[in-house]
C-alpha cells in the first residue's frame, strides 16, 4: 500500500521525501534513475561489472548526501555528477590493483552485448559509434562522453575531473579526432 | 591536401557542431574532400548527442543491491543543523565567560593597584 503510494509520486515529493531519510522514496528515485545512472557507469568504466559497482556506490553516495541536495539542477544531473566523480575514484582504485599502461588500445566487447532497455531509442543510437567510443582511453572517453553526449561544460568537466579547463578542451579535440578516425576503421571493417 | 585543408582537419573537432565560418567555409564549398569531412564530423557529433536517448538495462537485483547497501538513514537537514547548534551555542558561552573573567580579573587588579 505505502509503495503504491510512493510510486505514484512526482520527482519533488520523492525528493523531499527522501531528504528526510524516507527509503521508499529514495528507492523509488533508484528505480527511476538505475538504468540512466548504469549507462554513464558503462560509458565511463568500459565493463559491465565495474560499472554496476560504480552505479551501486554512486546511489549510496547520492542517499548520504541527500540532505544536502538544494535542488538547483534536475536529479538527474546531480546524478551524473556524482557517478562521473564516483567512476573516478573507482577508476584510481582499479589502477593501483591492475596497471593498464595502454588503456586506449583495449577493447571492451561487453558493451557491445548490452541490453537496450528501450530498444526503440537504442536502436537509434549507432552501435558502431558506441564501439568506437569503448576504444578511446578512460581520460579521453570521458571527456568525450560528458561533452558531446551529455552536454557538459568545459569548465563542469574540468571541475569534476580535476583537470585545467585547457586540458579538458585539448582531450576533446584529441578525442573527436581519434574518434572520427576508429569510426573509418569500424566502418570499413563492416563492409 | 593544401594548407586550408590542414586547416579545416584542425578546426572541426574543435568546432564540434558548429559550423565553419569565414575563409574555411568558402573553402568547403569548393573542396570536395573537406565537404565530405564536414558531413563526417556532423553525423559523428550527431550520432553522439543520440547516445543521450539510449539507456542500457542495469543488471537485475541492482536496485535492490542498492537498497542493501544504504545504510544508516541520511540524516536530515534540519536534524544536521541542530547537532551543530549546540556545540556552537556552547564554544560562545564559554568564550563570554572567558572574555568576562578577564576583564573583571584586570578591573579587580587595577583597582588594588
Amino acid at each position: 500500500m505505502e509503495r503504491e503510494r510512493v510510486e505514484s509520486l512526482q520527482p519533488q515529493e520523492l525528493i523531499e521525501k527522501a531528504k528526510l531519510g524516507d527509503r521508499d522514496a529514495f528507492g523509488q528515485l533508484v528505480a527511476r534513475h538505475q538504468h540512466e545512472v548504469f549507462t554513464l557507469a558503462v560509458r565511463l568504466m568500459r565493463d559491465r561489472d565495474l560499472a554496476a559497482d560504480v552505479s551501486q556506490d554512486a546511489f549510496v553516495r547520492a542517499w548520504r548526501a541527500m540532505p544536502k541536495f538544494r535542488g538547483d539542477a534536475k536529479f538527474s544531473t546531480w546524478m551524473h555528477r556524482i557517478t562521473v566523480n564516483t567512476a573516478w575514484t573507482h577508476r584510481a582504485k582499479h589502477k593501483r590493483v591492475r596497471l593498464d599502461p595502454l588503456d586506449s588500445l583495449a577493447s571492451e566487447p561487453e558493451a557491445a552485448t548490452l541490453d537496450p532497455v528501450r530498444a526503440g531509442e537504442a536502436a537509434s543510437a549507432s552501435p558502431t559509434i558506441e564501439a568506437a567510443l569503448m576504444q578511446l582511453s578512460f581520460s579521453i572517453r570521458s571527456v568525450v562522453v560528458l561533452k558531446d553526449v551529455y552536454g557538459w561544460s568545459h569548465s563542469e568537466i574540468a571541475e569534476h575531473l580535476d583537470i585545467s579547463v585547457t586540458a579538458a578542451k585539448v582531450r576533446l579535440h584529441r578525442g573527436r579526432k581519434e574518434l572520427r578516425h576508429l569510426l573509418d576503421g569500424l566502418q570499413d571493417g563492416a563492409q | 591536401m593544401n594548407v586550408m585543408c590542414s586547416a579545416i582537419q584542425v578546426a572541426l573537432p574543435t568546432v564540434g557542431e558548429a559550423a565553419v565560418t569565414g575563409p574555411l567555409a568558402a573553402h568547403v564549398e569548393t573542396c570536395m574532400p573537406c565537404k565530405g569531412e564536414v558531413l563526417r564530423y556532423r553525423t559523428m557529433y550527431r550520432e553522439l548527442n543520440d547516445l543521450d536517448r539510449a539507456r542500457y538495462r542495469a543488471p537485475s537485483g541492482h536496485a535492490a543491491a542498492v537498497m542493501n547497501g544504504l545504510g544508516p538513514v541520511a540524516v536530515p537537514m534540519h536534524e544536521s543543523r541542530m547537532d551543530h547548534r549546540v556545540p556552537v551555542a556552547a564554544a560562545a558561552v564559554v568564550a563570554t565567560a572567558a572574555a568576562g573573567t578577564a576583564v573583571l580579573f584586570k578591573l579587580y587588579r587595577d583597582h588594588a593597584a
